[in-house]
């Protein structure tokens, strides 16, 4: 702000100079015009009548000293200060000439003005030089730039304190929101207090928008882990019950019943604490960030490859399409795996035993698309926009548990990932799955 | 203590010895010279003005400060003029003078110093110049005549009048004016060229002069002499300071402010540059300027004080006698200068002198 200042004071400084010396330069002008016009030649000489106005126009600088001198053709000295300087390089002529010289120790503005005479025996320019001192001029210049300084000193504390004012004005409803969310408890769900700055709208909105996900996904959460719980509790209880009643069985035909139906129970047990362990898994992931360049051939191939180990003993078919075979994207290679992997599960789970499973790529240009399509039953078109939500929701319900979780580690996946989950129907059937990624920071 | 009685000591020898002031005349250097004591600073008063006439002010001021020693020292005023600016008089703490044109000339030219004047000496405006010049008097310029020359008839009040009177009634007048001879007399060329500024009928009032075959002189005195002695029955544009003080004494006398228009000069002081006292050449200045020292030149001194205030024979009032005149001060400044050009005077003191030698003889 003071180099502001400053700069601007650098310009009025010449602003005022240059209207000062406007002003007396005009006084100057008119006393020299006055006195050339009093030159005259008589009987060959040339003559020059002071006229008494000549110093009284200038005596309205009533501080400044003045000197002048009158000089004949040939440069001959006629009258006043005989060793008043010239301006350098002065040609003759009838506009006058403004300059600044030094005299009796003292800076003085001054001008010169000739005139052509042409009288029988005189022939040749005439000039006037006159000077004055600069009191006048410096306390004019002086008083216009004070005056001038006082103003933008003045605009500028103005400016300075509306801009406070306002900022503070500006600000002060996000201070009452700060201080009304610091003081809430927890648990207080109401929407905030609303305001009347149109600005700070949208910003209420939002955070209540964003504390009412929140909120719905802290009770899913407990309605999640409460159903966890249960089922886990259920399954263990159970298992001890058929291990009990296993214990006390003779008949080894029966024995072996109980076993399978312990093995059921088991292998129930252990996807849903694997998956779990998977949903913890790749939430800390998303937390901690673990980005890094992933070439997606290579996953996908090794995810597929193991799907096939893994099902070897079914008739289904599992496909690979990708043309992209160096595609490589910023992204979480733990995660995604998982992530793919349930989905591919869901597929087996509610497809058909002759199912037709596809994974594939594809690439656009700011988007990647990572698909599943299966040959299975699908979603109702009328239901599809619900089946997106439950996956973006974690919604769970009864005889869900094993396709809720797997939908909460795709959800936390995709959210990690910045990326979107389309579902569409395929003809004649089928599901298609899209996880849809922005193409970032490679 | 000591310091007290001491002190009072010097001021004691010092009354005395302005009683016993020394006044000689050093007819080599042709300038008068008075001392009023001899103490430690020394104080040079070069001035143009009649020693009597300033006498009082400067006992005064010497009173005031006994350790001052003042001298004063009177030249003529183009004499000091010449010998400040060419060099050849040195050692002036303060001048005065009643040339005013050759006082501006003189701070124009860069020979005065600036003075610290307290605001609380109130002067008038056209009286002082860029703190360097200061008017200390405020003399009218007057018609001064001999009474018996007018007892059947009106003393002309007014320029104008003059001019009419002169040409009416030639054989009263013929011989018998007086005025001041430009060539010879700063205070006359000054008094002519400023006739032409205020006044249109300057060049008539010239013409009748010369054509009354009027006498010219050196000095205000002189022609108060002849009209003392009957050989003027009128002398124009005198000095008023002189006229009035004389009309005082002598009832032969009487003084005309003309009615139309009467120009004021005042007698300039400054401090040149060359002083080596600045410190005691401005305490003068102020003292001349202050109420007292007005007060002394109002009631003491035949000059005539500059400010309105104060009171006594030689006081504005005193003057007017509570007349309405037209007092037309000739201000402080550049203009007065014009006539101090070269070309502009040479040709003023031509067309004066062919009106005036071409007087019957």
């Amino acid at each position: 702000m003071l180099g502001v200042l400053l700069v601007l004071s650098a310009g009025i400084w010449q602003y005022a100079n240059r209207t000062a010396d406007i002003s007396y330069d005009r006084l100057l002008t008119g006393s020299a015009l006055a006195i050339i016009e009093r030159i005259r030649s008589r009987n060959g000489q040339v003559e020059v009548d002071l006229p008494y106005a000549a110093l009284d126009i200038l005596s309205l600088a009533p501080d400044d000293k003045v000197y002048y001198v009158v000089s004949g053709p040939d440069k001959q000295y006629l009258t006043g200060y005989r060793d008043f300087p010239s301006p350098e390089r002065y040609t003759p002529s009838a506009s006058p000439v403004f300059y600044n010289t030094d005299y009796l120790n003292e800076p003085i503005r001054a001008v010169v003005v000739s005139k052509r005479l042409d009288d029988p025996g005189v022939s040749g320019w005439v000039e006037v030089r006159i000077g004055q001192s600069r009191n006048a001029r410096n306390s004019l210049s002086n008083e216009i730039l004070l005056g001038e300084i006082a103003v933008l000193v003045l605009v500028i504390t103005l400016a300075l304190a509306s801009l406070a004012f306002g900022i503070n004005r500006t600000l002060s409803p996000l201070n009452q929101l700060s201080r009304t969310l610091r003081e809430r408890r927890a648990d207080e769900m109401g929407p905030l207090p609303d305001t009347d700055i149109k600005e700070v709208k949208p910003l209420i909105a939002s955070i209540d928008q964003y504390r009412t996900r929140l909120q719905s996904n802290l009770d899913m959460m407990q309605v999640f882990i409460a159903d966890a719980s249960h089922q886990i509790r259920t399954a263990l209880s159970s298992v001890q019950a058929q291990l009990d009643m296993a214990e006390m069985e003779h008949d080894k035909d029966k024995l072996q019943n109980r076993l399978a139906l312990i093995r059921n129970q088991h292998r129930k047990l252990t996807r849903l604490t694997s998956q779990l362990l998977t949903h913890a898994l790749v939430a800390h992931r998303r937390d901690t960030n673990q980005f890094q360049p992933v070439k997606l051939d290579t996953l996908l191939s090794a995810i597929l490859t193991s799907e096939v180990r893994d099902h070897a003993d079914s008739s289904i078919e599992f496909n690979y399409s990708n043309t992209q075979r160096d595609l490589t994207i910023d992204a979480d290679p733990v995660s995604l795996r998982e992530c793919l992997r349930n989905l591919i599960d869901n597929a087996i789970k509610y497809g058909p035993e002759n199912n037709s499973i596809t994974l594939g790529i594809d690439v656009e240009a700011e988007q990647v698309k990572i698909f599943v399509e299966d040959q299975g039953p699908g979603i109702p078109d009328e239901m599809l926009q619900r089946a997106v939500l439950r996956f973006e929701r974690i919604e769970t319900g009864k005889n869900t548990l094993g396709s809720g979780l797997g939908l909460a580690i795709v959800n936390t996946v995709t959210e990690a990932h910045g990326g979107q989950l389309h579902l569409s129907n395929r003809q004649p059937q089928g599901l298609r799955v899209e996880l849809v990624l922005p193409r970032r920071r490679i | 203590m000591n310091i007290t009685i001491r002190a009072a000591i010097v001021c004691l020898l010092s009354i005395s010895s302005l009683q016993a002031a020394e006044r000689r005349i050093d007819s080599d250097q042709g300038f008068e010279q008075f001392t009023t004591s001899k103490s430690v600073k020394r104080l040079d008063i070069y001035s143009a003005t009649d020693t009597r006439a300033i006498k009082p002010i400067i006992e005064a001021f010497a009173r005031r400060h006994p350790y001052i020693d003042v001298r004063y020292n009177e030249y003529e005023s183009t004499t000091l003029y010449n010998g400040l600016t060419s060099g050849k008089i040195t050692g002036a703490d303060v001048v005065l003078s009643s040339a005013m044109d050759l006082q501006v000339k003189l701070v124009n030219d860069g020979h005065a110093r600036t003075l610290n004047i307290p605001e609380s000496i109130d002067l008038p405006e056209w009286s002082h110049w860029r703190n360097e010049a200061f008017g200390f008097t405020f003399e009218p310029v007057v018609i001064a005549y001999n009474k018996a020359s007018f007892k059947d008839t009106p003393v002309p009040s007014s320029h104008e009048s003059l001019v009419d009177a002169l040409r009416n009634d030639p054989e009263r007048y013929y011989e018998k004016v007086g005025s001041y001879d430009i060539r010879l007399s700063g205070a006359g060329y000054f008094f002519a060229t400023h006739d032409t500024v205020v006044s249109s009928i300057s060049g008539r009032i010239l013409e009748s002069l010369a054509r009354a075959s009027s006498h010219t002189y050196c000095c205000t005195s002189d022609m108060l002499d002849d009209l003392v002695e009957g050989k003027l029955a009128l002398a124009y544009n005198v000095l008023g300071s002189y006229a009035l003080a004389r009309a005082r004494k002598d009832d032969r006398i009487g003084v005309i402010m003309p009615e139309d228009y009467t120009l004021v000069m005042s007698r300039i002081a400054l401090v040149p540059k060359q002083t080596d006292n600045f410190a005691a050449a401005q305490a003068f200045i102020r003292f001349l300027l202050s109420k007292e020292g007005q007060q002394i030149i109002a009631s003491k001194s035949n000059l005539i004080a500059l400010r309105p205030e104060v009171t006594g024979p030689s006081s504005i009032a005193a003057i007017s006698e509570k007349r309405q005149l037209r007092f037309h001060p000739i201000k402080i400044g550049l203009p007065v200068m014009t006539f101090q050009d070269e070309m502009k005077r040479e040709r003023f003191i031509r067309e004066w002198s062919q009106l005036f030698d071409a007087r019957a003889p």
